[in-house]
C-alpha cells in the first residue's frame, strides 16, 4: 500500500521474532470483531499513505535487547547515512535506562524508512497513540488520536488490521493477553481483522515491565551480540532465534502467569500505537548465523556484529569496502549483503586461500564459497598482504568508501607483520616469509593512516579495539588529523574485559605532512591495553590469595620477570607456533585467546 | 582477483621506484557475472590508471570494446560502460602471476588470491 508499507518485511522469519504475535491472534479476533462493530465514519482509504506532515516525526523505537551500547549509535549512523544532519535526530531520555524503548524525533519519514530498512538492532518503529501507567491513563490520548485525521484512517472499515500484545520484562500466558485486548475495546476499530503478516495495519499494545538485573548482566556478557561466544568455534554462533529463545526462557523465570514479585501488575508502563515499520534487517543475523556458515574460523565475527559494523560503515550499493584483516570474511559478507563491492586482505594464507574440504559433500569450502552460500557476488579481490605494508600503488586517495576490520590484537599473541631479516631463500616459490609481532598501537595507527589516505572524504573507518577498565583511556585512541571519531561503543566480553567499536569519518583531505607529524607524535607510544598482562602481573603478589583456584594456573612462577613484552607475552599454551603468521581473522588467528586470556587472568585480580 | 584489484596493486619491495603496473601472467581466467552499477563505475573510473587497466584486460583477453583513450562522455554511454563493467568486475584471474615491472619479482596468484607478502630480504 502506501509509503510506510513498502518497507514492511514480508518474510515469515520476522513473525517469529515478535513475542506473542502468533498466539495472541485467536484472542485478537474475538476482541476486535467486537470493536469492529463501531459506527462507520468516513475516513480516507488506508491505501492513501499518511503524507501529512513533511516535517519532523516522532517514533517509539523498540530496540532489540542486545548490544545495548550500540543501538543508538547504529540508529544514528543510519539516519546520518540517509542524510540527517547532526542534531536532527533527537532522543528523549528513557524512563528506564535499560529499557529497549526510546522515543526519537527524526527529520523526515524518508529517513525513518531508511533506518528501519537497515537497522539490525531495531525491532520496530511505532507511532504511539497513547501511553501511561495504566489503561485509564492511556485512554483519553488514544481516543483523541483515533478521532483525529492521523488515527482515523487506520481504523476505517476498509482496512485490515491486527493487534499485537507484547510484554517486555515478563511473560504472560495467552489468557492474560486476551484480557489486554478486552481493555482495548474502547478503541473504535472498524476494519477487518487480518492476523496474517499481510495485514494493512498492525497495532501494538506493549506492556513494559522491569527486566531483572541478573538477566541484563547475562545479556550484556554472553548474549551481547555473541562477541565472546563467537570466539568458540563450532556451535558458538548465536542466531537471533537462539537469542530469542534464550530471552524467552529468561522471561519464563520471572513470570508466574499473574503477578511478578507479588505485584498485582507486572508492568510499569503501557504503550499503544501503530506499527510504522518492522526493522527489515533484524532477520539478517539469523540468516547469516555462523552456525550454518560453511567456512569459518574460531574468530569469525558473529553475524549480528558484522551487520552492525557494516551499518556503522555505511556499506551500500555502489560503495567499495576494504577489510585489511578479513580472515574468513564475516565483515566482507555483511558489507556485500548491503550491496557493497568488497576487497579483503589477510596476512595468513591459511585463512584466505586454502579453505577445507567438506567431508560429506567433498566440496571445497573457502572464503569464496561463503559468498556463494549467500548468493553474493565474489569479492573484487582477496589478497594475502601485510596491513603494515599495504601493497597499493600511489594515487589511490579517495578509493574506498569504507574500511572495516577487526584488527589482530592480543595480550598473549598479537598480530604479525613482515620484517626485514637476513635469510637464505633457496626456492622463492615455496618460501614462507617469517613475521614479527605487530603491536596493537602500531596496528591501529597504520590502519588510521591507511584510512586517512584511501577513504573518500566522508568515508568511514570502523574497527574494534580491546579495552579493560583498568587501562582504558579515550585519549589514547588514534586521533589522526584527517579522521574524526563519530562513535565509540562498548561490548562487554568475559569478565572485566571488553572491546570497543570505533567509528571514524574522514573529515579532511589527506595531508601527508600532517599525517607524518602525527605518526611521529605516536612513535614509541603504546596504548596501556598492550601492557595489561604486565599490569596485572605486577599487582599479583599482594592479591595472590584472591586468585581463584585454576585461574592462575597458566601463570608459571618466573613470568614476573618477563614484563616488558607486549603483544606477545606468551604463556605456555600458545598455539601460534611457527609460521602461523596471524594477521587477520579466521581459523589460525588465535584471537579467542587474546580476548579470553586477559579475562581469565583478570578474573581474580582487581587492579 | 578482478582487474579492479589489479589496478590497485604495486610491488612495494624496498627500493623499488616503479612497482606499477604489475604485468599479468594469466594461466586460468574465469568469468562470473556481477551486478551492473553505472554509479559505481563512474566512481571508480577516475581512480583507475587506464593504461594499466587496458594492459591487464588484454592479458586476460577481455579488452574488447575498451578504447586506448577514453573519450569524454563515454561514462554516459551504455556500450562503453558494459565493456568496462565486464573487464573490471566480471573477469577473474584464478591462476597466474603478477610481475613487478622493475625487479621482475613474481607474485603468485593461486585460487584467485595474489600473494603480495614480501620476503624478509625485501622489506
Amino acid at each position: 500500500m502506501g509509503r510506510t508499507r513498502r518497507i514492511r518485511f514480508k518474510s515469515p522469519e520476522v513473525v517469529c521474532t515478535w513475542a506473542g504475535s502468533d498466539s495472541d491472534s485467536g484472542s485478537n479476533s474475538d476482541t476486535s470483531s467486537t470493536g469492529a462493530r463501531g459506527a462507520s465514519r468516513a475516513a480516507p482509504s488506508p491505501a492513501a499513505p499518511p503524507r501529512a506532515g513533511r516535517g519532523p516525526v516522532r517514533y517509539l523505537c523498540y530496540f532489540a535487547h542486545t548490544l545495548l551500547d550500540f543501538r543508538v549509535a547504529e540508529f544514528e549512523a543510519l539516519a546520518a547515512m540517509a542524510g540527517a544532519a547532526p542534531g536532527e535526530v533527537v532522543w528523549e531520555p528513557p524512563r528506564n535506562p535499560d529499557s529497549p524503548f526510546r522515543f526519537v524525533t527524526l527529520p523526515s519519514r524518508r529517513i525513518a524508512r531508511h533506518v528501519a530498512f537497515r537497522a539490525v538492532l531495531l525491532r520496530a518503529l511505532i507511532e504511539v497513540w497513547g501511553e501511561g501507567p495504566d489503561w485509564a491513563a492511556l485512554r483519553p490520548a488514544v481516543e483523541a488520536y483515533a478521532a483525529g485525521p492521523r488515527g482515523a484512517r487506520y481504523l476505517a472499515p476498509a482496512t485490515t488490521f491486527r493487534v499485537k500484545v507484547d510484554t517486555w520484562g515478563f511473560r504472560w500466558p495467552e489468557e492474560r493477553k486476551r484480557e489486554v485486548l478486552q481493555e482495548l475495546e474502547f478503541v473504535p476499530f472498524r476494519g477487518r481483522v487480518d492476523l496474517s503478516q499481510n495485514t494493512q495495519v498492525s497495532f501494538w499494545a506493549i506492556l513494559e515491565g522491569q527486566r531483572p538485573e541478573v538477566v541484563l548482566a547475562g545479556k550484556g556478557g554472553a548474549g551481547g551480540g555473541g562477541g565472546q561466544t563467537a570466539q568458540n568455534g563450532e556451535g558458538q554462533a548465536q542466531g537471533q532465534q537462539q537469542q530469542q529463545q534464550q530471552q524467552q526462557e529468561e522471561e519464563e523465570e520471572v513470570a508466574d502467569g499473574g503477578s511478578v514479585d507479588g505485584r498485582e501488575r507486572p508492568w510499569d508502563w503501557i504503550f499503544f500505537g501503530r506499527e510504522v515499520a518492522l526493522a527489515a534487517s533484524r532477520v539478517l543475523p539469523a540468516q547469516f548465523t555462523l552456525k550454518a556458515r560453511r567456512y569459518l574460523g574460531p574468530t569469525s565475527m558473529d553475524a549480528e556484529m558484522a551487520f552492525v559494523m557494516a551499518n556503522m560503515a555505511w556499506c551500500r550499493p555502489g560503495s567499495l569496502v576494504f577489510d585489511p584483516y578479513c580472515g574468513t570474511g564475516s565483515l566482507l559478507l555483511a558489507a556485500a549483503r548491503f550491496g557493497s563491492t568488497v576487497v579483503g586482505g589477510d596476512i595468513d594464507i591459511r585463512v584466505i586461500k586454502l579453505g577445507k574440504r567438506n567431508p560429506k559433500t567433498g566440496a571445497v569450502e573457502d572464503n569464496f564459497s561463503n559468498f556463494e552460500q549467500y548468493g553474493l557476488p565474489h569479492p573484487a579481490g582477496l589478497l594475502r598482504m601485510d596491513a603494515s605494508r599495504p601493497p597499493f600503488r600511489r594515487g589511490l586517495e579517495g578509493l574506498f568508501h569504507a574500511i572495516i576490520g577487526d584488527p589482530p590484537y592480543g595480550v598473549r599473541a598479537g598480530g604479525r607483520k613482515s620484517h626485514s631479516k637476513a635469510v637464505e631463500i633457496r626456492d622463492p616459490s615455496r618460501h614462507y616469509a617469517s613475521t614479527a609481532p605487530y603491536g596493537l598501537t602500531e596496528c591501529v595507527d597504520d590502519l588510521s593512516d591507511l584510512a586517512a589516505r584511501l577513504l573518500v572524504e566522508g568515508g568511514r573507518l570502523v574497527y574494534f579495539v580491546p579495552v579493560s577498565p583498568e587501562t582504558y583511556d579515550p585519549s589514547e585512541l588514534p586521533d589522526h588529523p584527517a579522521l574524526t571519531l563519530v562513535s565509540n561503543c562498548e561490548q562487554p566480553l568475559s569478565g572485566r574485559y571488553s572491546r570497543r567499536l570505533l567509528t571514524y569519518a574522514k573529515t579532511a583531505p589527506y595531508d601527508a605532512a600532517a599525517a607524518a607529524a602525527w605518526r611521529e607524535s605516536r612513535r614509541g607510544f603504546e596504548m596501556a591495553i598492550e601492557r595489561v598482562s604486565d599490569l596485572v602481573w605486577e599487582t599479583r603478589p599482594e592479591r595472590e590469595s584472591r586468585v581463584q583456584e585454576g585461574v592462575g594456573e597458566e601463570r608459571k612462577p618466573g613470568r614476573q620477570g618477563s614484563s616488558g613484552t607486549t603483544g606477545s607475552g606468551g604463556t605456555g599454551g600458545d598455539d601460534d607456533s611457527g609460521g602461523s603468521s596471524s594477521g587477520g581473522g579466521g581459523e589460525p588467528r588465535p584471537n579467542r585467546q587474546h580476548q579470553e586470556a586477559p579475562a581469565r587472568e583478570l578474573a581474580g585480580v582487581r587492579l | 582477483m578482478k582487474l579492479l584489484t589489479h589496478n590497485m596493486l604495486a610491488c612495494t619491495i624496498k627500493g623499488v621506484q616503479n612497482g606499477f603496473p604489475l604485468k599479468i601472467e594469466a594461466e586460468e581466467v574465469v568469468e562470473r557475472e556481477a551486478d551492473f552499477d553505472p554509479d559505481f563505475l563512474r566512481h571508480i573510473f577516475p581512480k583507475l590508471e587506464w593504461a594499466a587497466f587496458l594492459e591487464g584486460a588484454r592479458a586476460l583477453g577481455c579488452a574488447e570494446g575498451l578504447p586506448d583513450a577514453v573519450p569524454e562522455g563515454a561514462l554516459e554511454e551504455e556500450a562503453f560502460l558494459r565493456a568496462f563493467h565486464h573487464a573490471l568486475l566480471e573477469v577473474h584471474l584464478e591462476e597466474g602471476a603478477l610481475v613487478c615491472p622493475e625487479t621482475g619479482r613474481r607474485f603468485i596468484v593461486s585460487k584467485g588470491i595474489p600473494n603480495m607478502l614480501l620476503n624478509e630480504d625485501e622489506v
